[in-house]
């Protein structure tokens, strides 16, 4: 195995000086091929490649994978190429074999040079290019805001599209008004309290149902039940249930608890039983195991899921607003915006939806990536 | 810096008076030799484990004195995983006893390394240990065997040699009266083979010792008498000597 494995990578030595980033090292698999190989339905496969290229792929993660593609009888290159077909980088890949003990030390440090090398050269070579990339960037969108403008001047019709500058400008007229932040701050707090609802209870049922079998029987079928109700559905029971005013919350909690709740299973499951025995020999507090042996196991999951649930939380929060029109809400607004056929308002309204919902998400997973580090600090005294 | 240059030093050589200088903080072991009872001995009696029709440990019967040093020579399949998953109490054997050793009194060494991969050797280390541990002290011990330039790393970045003696010496260095290395010495070269040997006797502070090891080698090296797997299997030496324990005791 460590011969083919050896081959594989001892082409790319010596290309690997050129190609700086060939992505053709190594023979690409198709996903179909890997679904086959893994006995997995191609469209996970896909899922799964989409969410390696947007944050990356965490070792303990891989790791499980990759023990249950050996258990499976599926080689070491072919683990390798499917990983890297799927985006994960090269030396990660190389890196968690070698900790799994699937790769000889030697060939493993091999590898990881080779590919730091070219790495510290793509970095070199992206140094220069980087600003000419931000100009790039910078050029298309300018390119698509004269699109639009240009379009809003051949349609000429404000009640069906508004340019760029007419959106600023209701944006700047809705700013300005006495209770626009009190419309934003409601409706933030509204989404922000069901999220935050079905992060924790999401969290604290997966807790439960890993330790109690019985009570994750009980709770499986609610959860997969929570999961196929269509939204429109939710929102017509709601609105019965509990009325307009707490609908958002409480539509945010059911859409996002099913999506927390299973990848915290999985997360929890794909703990490493190796190390759950050694905290059994040392005897572990409870905590301690907790933090160092199932936190790491289950971060990525939750790392992954909070990502996907906070855009589902922001989309059908602002839906239901829209449906329910509480007061005050940013969805009320759009309704009226709506009614009048004030176009430049939806739009300007679209826009505070789209920053909000940005910022919400980058201080809640910057949160969360805090809860993400090592936290070795907190072992043992510092010195004298 | 200094502080880590002295105790490399001091490790370099094979200075077996050394052992007490971490003191209680770090080797409980220490604290039950010092109030004066002495390690009994760990008695393996008729014990038997079988997955399905596979019987991996029949009847083994053996003794490892108090204190003592013992090689287990074991080659791969003959059922030394399960014999110290039994002793560890990870798993229940089906009939037979251990004596003269609690689960929680062993401190193990695992053939895996399982290290917190985005921990720290230091911290890998102290994670074992009471919380109130210092971790200079811990430091200090693993300058022993690691370069001191590695102790700040994640286990994740270092070499298999290096996880391999962290993994080492967090078994040496929890409080225990039972230390058992399973397969310590893969992955390291002669020198570092001997250096590490020399600081699991020299930390050792008295307490039991079994080493399983393919090196014909290693039992020289740690001084110690050789327990073949296969030999104490079907009743160990009693069988051989046509002694069978009384019923009761099985």
């Amino acid at each position: 195995m460590f011969e083919k494995l050896k081959g594989l990578v001892g082409g790319m030595g010596a290309r690997g000086a050129v190609a700086t980033d060939a992505p053709d090292e190594l023979p690409r698999m198709q996903f179909a091929a890997i679904a086959a190989k893994v006995g997995m339905p191609e469209e996970k496969v896909a899922m799964m490649a989409q969410m390696v290229r947007q944050n990356g792929m965490a070792d303990a993660q891989m790791g499980f994978m990759m023990q249950t593609a050996t258990a499976k009888g599926v080689t070491c290159e072919e683990i390798m190429s499917m990983l890297t077909s799927m985006g994960v980088a090269k030396s990660q890949v190389v890196r968690v074999m070698s900790a799994q003990g699937l790769m000889v030390e030697d060939e493993a440090q091999r590898i990881l040079d080779a590919e730091r090398a070219a790495a510290e050269r793509r970095a070199a070579a992206s140094k220069t290019s980087a600003r000419k990339q931000f100009a790039r960037k910078a050029i298309i969108i300018a390119f698509w805001l004269v699109v639009w403008e240009l379009l809003d001047h051949v349609v000429d019709n404000r009640l069906v599209l508004a340019g760029p500058i007419r959106t600023a400008q209701a944006l700047a007229d809705q700013v300005v008004m006495p209770n626009f932040w009190m419309i934003v701050g409601a409706s933030f707090g509204r989404i922000a309290l069901g999220f935050l609802l079905s992060f924790a209870v999401g969290f604290l049922l997966a807790l439960v149902a890993c330790r109690v079998r019985l009570f994750r029987d009980f709770i499986d079928p609610i959860i997969s039940l929570l999961r196929t109700i269509p939204v429109a559905s939710f929102i017509i029971l709601l609105l019965i249930w509990v009325g307009n005013q707490a609908l958002t919350v409480f539509l945010a909690f059911f859409i996002v608890l099913p999506l927390i709740y299973t990848n915290m299973v999985t997360g929890f499951e794909s703990v490493d039983k190796q190390m759950l025995e050694m905290a059994r020999v040392y005897g572990l507090s409870k905590w301690r195991t907790f933090l160092y042996v199932y936190r790491p196991a289950f971060m990525p999951f939750l790392l992954s899921s909070t990502k996907i649930s906070l855009g589902m939380t922001w989309k059908s929060g602002i839906m239901a607003e829209v449906l329910a029109t509480p007061k005050p809400s940013i969805g009320k607004e759009m309704a009226t915006a709506r009614t009048f056929l004030d176009t430049p308002d939806l739009l300007a309204w679209t826009v505070v939806v789209m920053v909000a919902s940005v910022l919400f998400e980058k201080a809640f997973m910057a949160l969360l990536k805090r809860a993400n580090r090592p936290l070795g600090g907190f072992i043992g005294k510092r010195g004298e | 810096m200094g502080l880590f240059g002295k105790k490399r030093a001091a490790g370099s050589g094979v200075a077996v008076g050394e052992g007490a200088f971490a003191g209680a903080a770090l080797f409980g072991a220490a604290d039950s030799l010092a109030s004066g009872g002495a390690l009994s001995d760990v008695e393996f009696r008729h014990v038997c484990k079988a997955y399905g029709a596979n019987e991996v440990l029949r009847r083994v019967t053996f003794t490892l004195p108090g204190g003592g040093v013992r090689c287990l020579m074991a080659p791969s399949g003959s059922g030394k995983t399960t014999l110290f998953r039994v002793l560890l109490g990870l798993e229940h054997a089906d009939s037979g006893e251990i004596r003269g050793i609690s689960p929680g009194r062993i401190s193990m060494m695992f053939q895996e390394d399982r290290l917190c991969e985005t921990l720290t050797p230091v911290e890998n280390v102290a994670l074992v240990l009471p919380p109130d541990t210092r971790r200079p002290d811990v430091a200090a011990l693993l300058a022993e065997i690691l370069p001191a330039d590695c102790l700040s790393q994640s286990a994740m970045e270092l070499s298999g040699g290096m996880r391999r003696r962290v993994s080492l010496a967090r078994a040496v260095a929890f409080p225990s009266d039972l230390i058992v290395l399973d397969e310590p010495f893969t992955g390291l070269d002669q020198a570092t083979k001997e250096n590490v040997i020399a600081f699991v006797l020299r930390h050792r502070a008295g307490r039991t010792l079994l080493v399983a090891t393919h090196g014909e080698d290693d039992a020289r090296l740690l001084g110690a008498d050789r327990i073949n797997l296969a030999d104490v299997q079907d009743g160990g030496a009693d069988a051989a000597a046509g002694f069978a324990w009384p019923q009761a005791a099985v």
